[in-house]
Formats: structure tokens, sequence, C-alpha cells
């Protein structure tokens, strides 16, 4: 979704007009997946963060300051709950013990296989970076990590791909 | 490995991420907030236009220089009949998750219990507590006068409930508050003068004593939840209809139980129960159920203790908003059969169709 579009629908939305909250959102479906994807590695807990911060958009999209920065700013959502979700995830079970989440899409079966192949907070800096186009200084802020911590992940989230594809 | 380029392409959006997206825009959809409560009929209406939104988002395409993107599988909140299988074990586990967890403080959700039933998403259930004991009774006369009454086992839970709130549009509510005080906190009383029913007496209809009850009649009325939570009471929806020599004809000489079933449904079509909850925060959520007849299997054990199933008719609540597309079509083809008899019907003179089914001693009114 094209900038201008989503802070036509971030206004609209502001007036509690929820046609355009749900046009808002379901135009950053794609990325929320991804970036869900990248940090829970399974659809069902994916499933979970979208909604959940969907609703969380809806509650607090009046504290959104800058319009423009409604991407961001949702992500950092997403985040939270991927991370909130994968803490009680640990608590609950090894992460070894895990079952492999049925997916017949080839695509997604490959995305996840290279991602998984990566430390958890390589792959998320790895997909903010590469799949959003966000900023080292914009997942710096998402991420409550020092600008240097992101461009050190980065490099190092391109190692470990590259050694996965054996470049 | 058969493509390098993964990061480049878009992923198909997985149906359960999609449907529980869905789940989020219904819970949105179901509150109301000032703006729309200011603005009733126009939000009433802009509600089915989110399908469109998002539909007609889904099919302007992204523009990215570096990308080609397949569209993105939107699934309909009103999924087709296979879909709706999904939707409903999805979306159930998904409330079930939300409401024991309560990440990201989510305070303005709810369940509508009915009877001891959680009523989720898609799901219709009986509005009866014993399918032995006949939940509801209607009653018509020669000069199309008909009157009904449907028990209404409804209640919420969920966290930080402040008190609930329920509104109909279509006849009243008969609140009986049982061995206490009113139960009511506040409402709009309704006027109408009511015939004594038997809970004045301190009985429900099917005969069973209740205990010292407190009568009133309300066309919307609010209860604290904890009144909800610790009170006796019962609740019916009464209604007194005129100029009804339709339902006097569907009702009064039953073709079969189906067809019963489907006037019943037909006499409720425009009923609209609507559940408001405020939070202890002060914010309000709100869902709005219908009803529908249908004959359902219930079991019983007889004396020497063998299990029997058997058939009984009875009313089914359904969230409007979240309705299956099953429950739609039952409904609708209810409606059509009734139309379709009613057309041989002729009213005015009082006369049946073909099939002339009116006794020679009502050929008059007395």
């Amino acid at each position: 979704m094209q900038i201008d579009e989503t802070m036509r629908l971030v206004k609209l939305a502001k007036n509690h007009d929820k046609d355009a909250f749900a046009a808002l959102m379901q135009g950053h479906m794609q990325e929320m997946y991804k970036v869900g994807l990248s940090i829970l590695m399974n659809d069902e807990d994916v499933a979970d963060a979208v909604g959940e911060t969907i609703l969380n958009c809806y509650e607090k999209l009046g504290t959104l300051k800058e319009d423009k920065y409604f991407k961001t700013w949702m992500t950092r959502i997403l985040i939270n709950n991927c991370y909130a979700i994968l803490d009680v995830r640990k608590r609950q079970t090894d992460l070894e013990e895990w079952e492999e989440p049925s997916v017949t899409d080839e695509y997604n079966v490959e995305l996840k296989d290279a991602l998984n192949s990566i430390d958890e907070k390589y792959r998320t800096v790895i997909t903010l970076y590469y799949l959003e186009e966000y900023g080292t200084k914009e997942i710096a802020e998402m991420l409550n990590i020092p600008k240097s911590t992101v461009t050190t992940w980065l490099q190092r989230g391109r190692e470990a791909l590259a050694k996965y594809y054996g470049v | 490995m058969s493509n390098k380029n993964i990061f480049q392409q878009d992923a198909e959006i997985p149906s359960i991420v999609q449907q529980k997206a869905n789940l989020a825009f219904a819970q949105i959809y179901a509150r109301q907030d000032e703006e729309t409560a200011k603005e009733p009929e126009a939000a009433a209406e802009a509600k089915p236009k989110h399908l469109e939104a998002i539909q007609k988002h889904s099919e302007t395409p992204k523009n990215t220089a570096s990308k080609k993107l397949p569209r993105a599988t939107i699934v309909k909140l009103i999924t087709t009949s296979v879909a709706a299988v999904v939707t409903v074990a999805v979306v159930a586990v998904a409330i079930a998750y939300f409401t024991g967890k309560n990440i990201g403080g989510v305070g303005s959700q709810f369940t509508i219990m009915v009877c001891a039933d959680e009523l989720d998403f898609g799901r219709v259930l009986p509005m009866s507590e014993d399918p032995a004991e006949k939940s509801f009774n209607h009653y018509e006369d020669w000069y199309g006068n008909v009157s009904y009454s449907i028990e209404m086992p409804i209640s919420v839970a969920g966290d930080n409930i402040k008190s609930v709130s329920y509104k109909v549009n279509d006849g009243c509510f008969q609140v009986v508050s049982i061995d206490s005080s009113s139960i009511v906190s506040g409402g709009s009383a309704n006027q109408d003068p009511h015939d004594a029913s038997t809970y004045d007496e301190g009985y429900d209809t099917a005969g069973n004593y209740l205990g010292t009850t407190i009568v009133e009649y309300y066309d919307s009325f609010s209860m604290d939840y904890g009144v909800q939570k610790d009170s006796k009471y019962a609740i019916n929806i009464v209604n007194d209809l005129t100029d009804r020599m339709d339902l006097f004809y569907l009702l009064g000489y039953p073709v079969s139980d189906e067809v019963t079933d489907a006037a019943l449904t037909y006499m409720t079509r425009d009923l609209v129960i609507t559940v408001e909850v405020t939070f202890e925060n002060g914010t309000t959520s709100t869902r709005e159920l219908g009803l529908f007849a249908k004959q359902y299997s219930a079991q019983d054990v007889t004396e020497d203790g063998t299990s029997y199933t058997y058939t009984v008719s009875g009313f089914f609540c359904y969230e409007i908003n979240n309705v299956d597309e099953e429950t739609k079509k039952f409904i609708g083809d209810q409606i059509a059969c009734v139309e379709d008899y009613i057309k041989t019907y002729d009213l005015n003179d009082g006369k049946t169709g073909p099939d002339s089914r009116v006794p020679e001693y009502y050929s008059e009114p007395v």
C-alpha cells in the first residue's frame, strides 16, 4: 500500500470509519504475515498475533501522532504481540517439540526453511529490512535496540543465509 | 533450492490468518462507539460495506517497482459453507485463546452465554434450558391477533464487565425477578397492558414453582454484572401482534413440523436482540442476536434407565453479524417456504386454498 493511501485511510480510520480501518489493515496483511512468520515460524501463532494486532491498532489509533509512521507503529505492535506469544510458547513447551506446520504452499515452505535456519533475532531484522524495507533506524526503534546492533544482526543474518544457500 | 529470491516474492496469506483477521474485524464492527451511537441507521447500513472495502482494496494493485504481486487470498467474513466449517473451528480456538490470555490488554471482548453454552462465532444455540419442557408458546385468533412468549436464557461472561443491557426492537422483555428485589438497575419500561402470566403467581409456563416473583416489562433494561451472576431470574421476550391472519393460518393449522418451524421463524424474522456490555473502564461492546426455529434432537432416559432420543421444536439464537452460510440459507429457505404457503391463503376473506383446512365451525368469526 502506498504511503499516500495509508495516510488517507489512517485519517478516515481516526474518525471512526471502520471500513477505512479494515481496508487499512487488510492492505498491510502481507507485511504483518511476513514479519509475524519471521518471529513465530508458525501460521497458527501468526494468525493469533495478527488478529490481536488488528484489535490493538483499532483501539490505539488515536495515539498515533504522525499518520505517515503508521506502518512502523503497526509493525511494532505486531512484534510485541509476537514476542508475547513466543514467551508463552517457550514457557509451555520446548522449542524442539514444536510440530511442523502443515504447509503446502511452496513459497511459504521455502521461506520458512530459509528463515528457520538462522537465529530468531537475525530473522526479524532480515525480514524487516529486506521484505518490509524499513531502515535501520526504524528497526532499532521497533525492537528497542541500538542501531549498531541492527547493522550487526543484519550482517550476521546475511552470512547465515548465504551459508544456508551454499553461496 | 528452486528460488533464491524468495524474499522478493509475495506470500499467499494462509486462510487461518485471514480468518483470524476477519474475526478481529467482526469484533470491531460489533462495537458501538460514540460516533455510531449517534447515527445508528448509517452504521447499520455501513456494516456490510466492510466486505466491499476489503475486496476492493484487495483488487487494487500495489504499486512498487521491484515487486509483481499476486493477490493475497481474502476469505470473506461470511464464507462459503466449506470454509465456514473451518472458520467456526478456527475462530472458536481464537476466542478461547484471547479470553484466557487477554494479550495486549484487550478488555472489550465478552462471551454470550445461552444456557450454559458459549455462542461462539458462527454457532447457533437452542433457547431452552430443558428441551423436554417447552420454552415458548404462542396464541392466535381469528381476528389476526397473535401473541408469543419466548424464553431468553441469555447472559454474558467476560473480564472487567460492569453491567449488561438488553434491548429488543419488536415486543418487549418480561423480566421476572425471583426471591429478590428487581434485578433491573435501569431501563425503558413498556407501558402496554399485559395479560397476567403464570409468573405473576410464582410459576413458570411449565408449571414449576419458582418462588416469590416480581414481574416487569421493559423495551430495554440494564442489570449489574454481579446481579446477573448471583440472582435468580427469568427473562422472556413477549409480543402481541395484530392483523396477522397469515400467522393465524400458518400456526393455527399446522401442515407439518417443518412448516410450523418455518412459521415461527417467519414470526420472529425481524426481531433483533441487542446485547450491550459496559466494562469497568467505561467502554462498551455491542452484539446483536436473531432467532429462528427448527427441530432438534434431545436425549432423555426412561424410568428403567434406557436412553432414548427424541425430536423437539425450539427457537435457536445466532449472532446476526457472525452467522454462517448454512444457517443463513436454512432461514432463507424457511421464509421462502412460508411465503409460498401464504400465497395460497386468501387472507381478506378468510378462505384457505384448495386444501380447505378451515373446519366448518370456523367458517364465520365468533
